[in-house]
């Protein structure tokens, strides 16, 4: 390696006053982030293409700038990864299928571009669940390069669908990646890998350049260590700065708990949520509330995931091309929703609108919902989800918050299970973004478990951020 | 048969029949909280069935790639649980008035 080690798990934040103290430089950091994707990020599957001309040219730049006094913000000179759904001239777009692996567009997606003017270097896409995961897959076998693997177990899974943000992040490969959810799919990993994962509300960020899997439920959003380095991301990549002008009522955070929502998680899962309560008791208030139950939640997501999907892999699906989907089961998995009727997917966003309105005002009042990211930490990279998706488990955030686009964020709060990490959700109203970063940030400022990191191996352990 | 909604990760949800056979699919479906409706008798049984198999049908004139049995079994059991779905959206009642989530923004040309 040509750097440091220790810079492996260094926060944006912390890499940006090296940078600028002149300890390290953009071309020093690219490298190492390349050297270390190549070597680490491989083994973990977590890589779909390296971009290292574009890298080196990027982070030469930002030297030269910096060194002219010109200063782009936090993000200048710092490597990053890009889940490979996410358009780049001069490099393959994957989307994380076969049929697509040598897919080239001629434009960078509108975050690719946003990041490139906010100075960031470009190191590598990742992988990702083939076509993020919509055409139904029940196994971790299910992207072109294989499994995605997460840092803190190589035996697990790293969850999806940007499996590959999650584990390369995690591994101290780049300090923050860019994912994307249509539900679950940034906070999902994030909470395996042990990262501060942002689902940003819907439509902040531009999805222009970026896989179609639902129009209206996708996202795009930062992961990273911390909830500040996901604010540094967020402020160079959203469309607007409304969320950062948002400011919460004064006094103590109002924080509402899911009622139920550790119910039949895993043992961890549940101790850890409880240990996070009492830090929380200790910021703000705590008050149980229910979701309404009368509200379809799942129902109408899953419908509005299904209609679009198959809508917009229509000819994908028709043509037979889908047949050469990893995942067995992906290969005829989205053809039953070419015959969902139009009722029913109109009367999922008749139910949308309400439902959005009835959230909002269960939301209304508090600063955050809280509850456990995921019921159980990363799965056994062996088993099928149905093992685990399937079992009955107690209300959860996912299906709200996608179905109504609100934003959500995670952040690591235990390890559970094989020590493996536990993930602490909170979920917002629309636009609350900064407030919910500023309750994970406090809620790490007095906790530690952002400042663990995996054991990655013989010769690749950590080092510099101990337990 | 028993469905559960399941978080799972981007479309990692599904609906899962833990019996894991089909079946007697429409008999009864075991639902999860007020999400989903039960049925409870033949005619039923009969008109879902029915259903799947003319969804199933409408997809196979459209595909140019047969599909293998195993893949038609699974395709079933998909149709079976986006029909589910549809049962328990419309537990959720709805008016005339209730409008769909749409966003309509006629066009107006880059000189205006």
């Amino acid at each position: 390696m040509s750097a440091a080690p220790d810079l492996a798990f260094a926060t944006v934040a912390e890499l940006g006053t090296a940078i600028r103290s002149g300890a390290v430089s953009p071309t020093e950091l690219a490298t190492f982030s390349l050297e270390r994707l190549d070597s680490v990020g491989r083994s973990l599957n977590a890589v779909a293409t390296l971009t290292p001309e574009r890298a080196m040219a990027a982070a030469r730049r930002a030297e030269d700038e910096l060194a002219a006094g010109v200063d782009r913000g936090p993000l200048h000179g710092i490597p990053y990864g890009a889940k490979d759904l996410l358009a780049t001239i001069d490099y393959p777009t994957s989307w994380g299928a076969a049929p697509f692996r040598d897919q080239q567009f001629a434009r960078d997606a509108e975050v690719i571009r946003r990041l490139d003017e906010a100075g960031a270097v470009l190191a590598g896409k990742l992988s990702m669940v083939e076509i993020a995961g919509g055409f139904g897959y029940e196994q971790a076998n299910a992207a072109f390069n294989g499994p995605g693997i997460c840092a803190w177990g190589r035996d697990s899974w790293a969850g999806g669908s940007s499996s590959g943000s999650g584990s390369a992040v995690a591994a101290g490969c780049v300090p923050f990646a860019i994912g994307t959810e249509t539900w679950g799919s940034i906070l999902c990993p994030s909470s395996f890998n042990g990262l501060a994962g942002l689902r940003p509300t819907y439509g902040l960020v531009s999805r222009e350049g970026a896989m179609a899997l639902s129009w209206t439920m996708d996202k795009i959003g930062p992961m990273g260590h911390t909830p500040g380095d996901c604010q540094a991301v967020l402020g160079a990549i959203a469309g607007n700065d409304d969320w950062a002008l948002a400011e919460r009522a004064p006094g103590p955070y109002r924080i509402a708990v899911l009622a139920g929502s550790a119910r039949e998680a895993q043992p961890e899962v549940a101790t850890n949520f409880a240990a996070a309560l009492d830090v929380l008791s200790d910021i703000g208030t705590l008050e149980e509330v229910a979701l309404a139950s009368e509200m379809p939640w799942d129902a109408a997501a899953s419908v509005i995931v299904m209609a679009e999907a198959a809508s917009a892999f229509e000819e994908f699906i028709v043509s037979g091309e889908s047949q050469e989907l990893t995942a067995p089961e992906d290969r005829a998995g989205l053809h039953h929703a070419l015959a969902l009727p139009a009722v029913d997917y109109l009367r999922a966003l008749r139910i949308r609108r309400k439902a959005m309105r009835a959230l909002d005002e269960t939301l209304t009042g508090f600063d955050a919902m809280v509850a456990p990211t995921m019921p159980y930490v990363a799965i056994p990279l062996q088993d099928r989800f149905d093992t685990w998706f399937g079992r009955e488990r107690g209300p959860s955030l996912g299906a709200a918050g996608n179905l109504c686009g609100v934003p959500s964020i995670t952040v690591m709060n235990g390890l559970g299970a094989r020590g493996l990490p536990t993930g602490l959700e909170f979920m917002g109203r629309a636009g609350s973004e900064r407030t919910l970063l500023e309750l994970a940030e406090r809620y790490q400022s007095v906790t530690d478990w952002h400042t663990r990191h995996p054991e990655l191996g013989a010769g690749q352990k950590a080092m510099g951020k101990t337990q | 048969m028993r469905y559960f909604a399941a978080q799972g990760c981007d479309f990692g949800y599904r609906m899962i029949a833990i019996a894991g056979r089909f079946a007697e699919f429409g008999r009864e479906i075991d639902v999860r909280r007020s999400d989903m409706a039960t049925r409870d008798d033949d005619s039923d049984s009969e008109g879902m069935l029915s259903d799947v198999a003319a969804r199933l049908g409408l997809i196979e004139t459209r595909i140019a790639q047969p599909l293998t049995e195993e893949q038609r079994d699974e395709v079933r059991n998909r149709i079976s649980r986006s029909i589910a779905l549809g049962v328990a959206l419309r537990t959720y009642p709805l008016t005339n008035a209730d409008e769909p989530e749409i966003g309509l923004v006629p066009y107006r040309g880059n000189d205006r």
